[in-house]
């Protein structure tokens, strides 16, 4: 059991860390990424998140305090997620489904604080946060899809966010669905399965940033490696 | 107890499993798709980039032979036969009074020597000699000095490494170009001054005009060249694709100038 709680806070401590790769590339980048949103968002996204886990423990003292920074940590997350496919979905329609769909959520996890009773975690707002992050992945695929450009899907810095974002979904899902229903012990000793499907979407987001940074306008192109053009 | 507890864990690991095998599925599924796809427009493309390429060729191949055809008719045929006219037209007046027949010789060789000079012109617009004989750099001199002298812009150009000429093909695109862009500039932009600076760099060749006028930035070329209007910009991008080329238009940090900078691949050496 010891030995497990030292696997599990290697990867804590891993995780803690990998939160802060996207915003320091991001950082390293900055005169390029200034104009990109989602590059914003997903540097903002990580270094929000790196201090909510980082001072987790302090944070989550007593009852109450869990259980607003679970919801707080959902609410985000689903805020920080939506929002980049919000950037990253073309169609008007879905974009405004996407809206109408996040009032509802907002308005469910209000009603969900205040009239339900808190056990480990709130499974059901991160139950529908992760269908409805997992609807607008596969539309953004789907769109993808639809309308192929000339180059490389993994050449999008937003497949790179998409896939990181899915495969931590597609891995903490059940565990953060079961979490409330499942023993302390099983619960202790499977959590480190979420960490590697975070740590994973952590390293995924770098390489969206990392894309993000190495594409570059059309115009830019010209621009670098010009001889000696000026009038005098 | 123990069996719930069982179903429950097997239930997170299948489920988990499930779930990432269906996610790791589908980013596969949708990679391969898109290759598939994009290997088949790929093909598409390159069929159809052939083939603009090859009408492109022969419309300005065609148009260019067209153009060196008038011009050696007018400057060889025209010109001999107008001269004649006015060796006749000498004879033909001897028997007339002195005065007349001295008024009338001044005018006819007057209108013929307009004449002679305006067919000449024609043909140099048609294909410049001076682009012909001496090159790019000489002609864009050329252009520039008759543009200098008429007073009301002042046009220079200076080129730095044009040791290695293009070649005469993709001279002739180029001063395309560079007359397109320049008849643009004095006809829409009511600048003061013209300057035009060339180089190298690597195995690629520069133009840049800068111009204190109006003028326009990348997104207004692209918006004119996909517009039914602007028929010069969109022979301009003909141009820029056939010789596999770049063109830049933007507004100096300065704010003061526009420049329109062309970068065009320059192939083997050739020599005049």
């Amino acid at each position: 059991m010891v030995k497990i709680q030292n696997i599990e806070n290697h990867f804590y401590n891993i995780l803690t860390y990998t939160y802060l790769l996207p915003p320091l590339l991001f950082l390293l980048f900055r005169n390029k990424l200034r104009q990109e949103k989602n590059g914003i968002l997903i540097a903002t996204y990580s270094l929000t998140f790196f201090f909510l886990v980082l001072f987790e423990d302090s944070i989550t003292t007593n009852s109450f305090s869990k259980r607003l920074y679970y919801q707080s940590f959902t609410f985000f997350e689903y805020l920080f997620f939506t929002g980049v496919f919000w950037f990253a979905i073309k169609n008007l329609r879905v974009r405004k489904a996407i809206l109408i769909l996040s009032l509802l959520f907002s308005t469910f996890q209000i009603i969900y604080f205040f009239t339900e009773k808190f056990k480990r975690i709130d499974s059901i707002p991160i139950g529908i946060e992760s269908i409805l992050i997992l609807i607008y992945i596969f539309y953004f695929f789907f769109e993808q899809l639809k309308e192929p450009k000339g180059k490389h899907l993994w050449e999008n810095y937003c497949f790179w966010f998409a896939t990181g974002i899915l495969i931590y979904l597609s891995g903490s899902f059940f565990i953060n669905i079961l979490a409330n229903v499942m023993e302390k012990d099983d619960i202790r000793r499977y959590w480190f399965l979420t960490y590697i499907a975070d740590i994973i979407k952590n390293i995924f987001l770098a390489i969206g940033v990392l894309v993000m940074a190495k594409q570059s306008p059309n115009d830019e192109k010209l621009k670098k490696n010009l001889p000696y053009l000026d009038m005098n | 107890m123990f069996l719930i507890q069982a179903s429950t864990t097997t239930a997170l690991f299948l489920g988990t499993i499930g779930m990432l095998v269906l996610t790791i599925g589908l980013v596969v599924f949708i990679i391969m798709h898109q290759r598939r796809v994009q290997r088949f427009q790929q093909k598409l493309q390159q069929m159809e980039i052939e083939q603009q390429k090859m009408m492109l060729n022969a419309s300005i191949k065609m148009q260019e032979e067209e153009r060196q055809r008038l011009a050696a008719d007018l400057h060889d045929d025209a010109g001999p036969l107008l001269a004649t006219a006015r060796l006749y037209l000498n004879e033909n007046l001897v028997n007339q009074d002195k005065v007349n027949q001295l008024q009338s010789i001044f005018q006819a060789r007057q209108i013929i020597d307009d004449t002679i000079q305006l067919i000449r012109n024609i043909s140099h617009d048609l294909m410049p000699p001076t682009l012909k004989n001496f090159g790019l750099e000489s002609a864009i001199n050329d252009l520039f000095q008759k543009i200098s002298g008429s007073g009301t812009v002042n046009a220079s150009q200076r080129f730095h490494d044009y040791k290695d000429r293009l070649k005469p093909e993709k001279e002739l695109l180029v001063f395309r170009i560079v007359q397109e862009l320049i008849n643009n500039i004095l006809k829409h932009s009511n600048s003061s001054f013209i300057h035009l600076t060339q180089n190298v760099h690597a195995d690629k060749f520069y133009l840049r005009i800068h111009h204190d006028g109006r003028g326009i930035i990348q997104s207004d070329f692209e918006k004119l060249n996909k517009s039914n209007i602007g028929l010069g910009l969109k022979n301009i991008g003909s141009r820029i694709r056939l010789l596999q080329g770049e063109i830049l238009f933007e507004k100096d940090i300065s704010q003061t100038y526009y420049k329109v900078t062309i970068e065009v691949p320059k192939d083997e050496p050739y020599s005049s």
